[in-house]
């Protein structure tokens, strides 16, 4: 089966129903690797996993 | 200004800045990440007040947000500085330890009146210094004028009982009126000093709750693989395994204790010098923000590091640190295609979506990441 970038993306819940015409042929472009990182990117995002030394000046997270 | 919308900012490019006006502070506290004192370092107010007096109403940031140390050892400084951003239509937020409550002394009254939004940051070592009945009394005080206000809390993690107890009580005493951005205490500071950080007991001496988070001091990353599955060289393609965390840190410059300008407010990075090269913005006593803010937007790094994080972008191997392997990042960026573009704008998306409880989920203690919103009208309240 092909590799469709917009496919890929929908499956894992990335929204593009709002990317136009020329966003798309961007997205279209996109090769496995950057799909797979931007998936990788939304999953952590959506599962809230710290990962930075948060911090910071004063002790307060800012 | 609700503690939502200020958050909500947080992954903004140059949305806001941070300034520490000063390192000094009067309380002792054994967790501080700056090592601040009574004698610590400060600085001419003047380097303060000529940055924020660049700011116009066609180019500054929405927010200015003062801290320290005790920005409220200055309190002519932080009114002056409110005021001034205030005339450029720029808000200001105030971060206290709140040294001065139960009263509020006429001239910190004058700050506070100037500044959007006040935060009182309290914890079970804040407690040992001002009781916890003190700054309530204050936060009654400025409730009933109208203030927009906000706690920022520190434990040691989702099981300190200290959190449970304090923001329980701080429900309970403001009819949810006042909303919380609940922290863990890193190992930055004095905190640092000596590890694991021992929480005092609110009322009485010895330790609490957990020690700081395994991992905390070096901010080690997940494993390897945990992210990252691309194949390749360079950021977006993959260099190895070394997972993609973009950096929502990098957004914000910082204005340090002696004016230097950085992209982070990462405590090293704000109190090493020299600043990394790839961190540094300017200073306030030489650079304009109109000039500081197109640094922060245009440099490839940073843009880089907002989308892919250091740790792809340098290619770390597993279990290196996060903010560490920043710090000594030497990678070039990868090159500004549609497609790079084009991921930077989606992991910015990504990160504005999930607004200010999504940002307290990912970096502060997440099952307290929705007292973000309390008080907020959009709140759920079934929560």
């Amino acid at each position: 089966m092909t590799f469709d970038p917009l496919d890929e993306l929908a499956r894992a819940g990335i929204d593009l129903t709002l990317a136009g015409p020329e966003q798309r042929e961007v997205v279209r472009s996109l090769s496995e690797a950057e799909v797979a990182l931007l998936v990788s990117i939304h999953g952590q995002l959506r599962e809230g996993s710290p990962e930075v030394e948060a911090h910071i000046v004063g002790g307060l997270l800012f | 200004m609700h503690l939502m919308d200020i958050l909500a900012l947080r992954p903004v490019p140059a949305a806001a800045v941070l300034m520490a006006i000063t390192r000094r502070c009067p309380l002792r506290c054994g967790h501080c990440s700056t090592g601040s004192l009574p004698g610590s370092e400060e600085h001419p107010g003047e380097i303060f007040q000529r940055f924020a007096g660049t700011f116009t109403p066609a180019n500054r940031p929405e927010l200015v947000m003062l801290t320290g140390g005790e920005p409220l050892l200055r309190p002519r400084l932080a009114r002056s500085l409110a005021e001034t951003a205030a005339r450029s239509g720029a808000r200001t937020m105030i971060l206290s330890g709140m040294f001065f409550a139960p009263r509020i002394p006429a001239s910190i009254a004058g700050a506070i009146e100037a500044a959007d939004h006040f935060s009182a940051s309290l914890d079970a070592f804040h407690e040992e210094e001002v009781p916890r009945r003190s700054v309530f009394a204050v936060m009654r005080a400025l409730l009933a004028r109208g203030k927009d206000l906000s706690f920022h809390l520190t434990g040691s993690g989702p099981d300190d009982p200290y959190l449970r107890d304090v923001t329980a009580e701080i429900r309970r005493e403001f009819h949810d009126r006042i909303p919380m951005l609940v922290g863990r205490v890193r190992p930055v500071g004095r905190a640092r000093a000596g590890a694991p950080v021992p929480l005092p007991v609110p009322g009485g001496g010895g330790a609490a709750g957990e020690s700081a988070a395994p991992g905390a001091e070096t901010g080690t990353a997940p494993a390897a693989g945990s992210a990252g599955t691309a194949t390749g060289s360079g950021a977006a393609t993959g260099s190895g395994a070394a997972p993609a965390l973009p950096c929502a840190m990098a957004a914000w410059p910082t204005v340090g204790f002696d004016g230097t300008i950085t992209a982070c407010c990462n405590q090293d990075v704000v109190d090493h010098r020299p600043v990394p090269g790839h961190l540094r913005l300017g200073h306030a006593g030489a650079d304009d923000w109109s000039t500081v803010r197109e640094r922060c937007l245009t440099s490839g790094t940073l843009r880089a590091l907002r989308t892919y994080g250091p740790l792809r972008l340098a290619g770390a191997p597993p279990g290196r640190g996060y903010c560490e392997t920043c710090r000594e990042l030497e990678a070039t960026p990868p090159p500004h295609t549609p497609a790079a573009a084009f991921l930077e704008r989606r992991v910015r998306d990504m990160q504005l979506a999930g607004g200010g409880v999504g940002f307290a989920g990912r970096y502060g203690c997440p099952p307290y990441g929705d007292l973000v919103s309390l008080g907020h009208p959009w709140r759920k309240h079934d929560l």
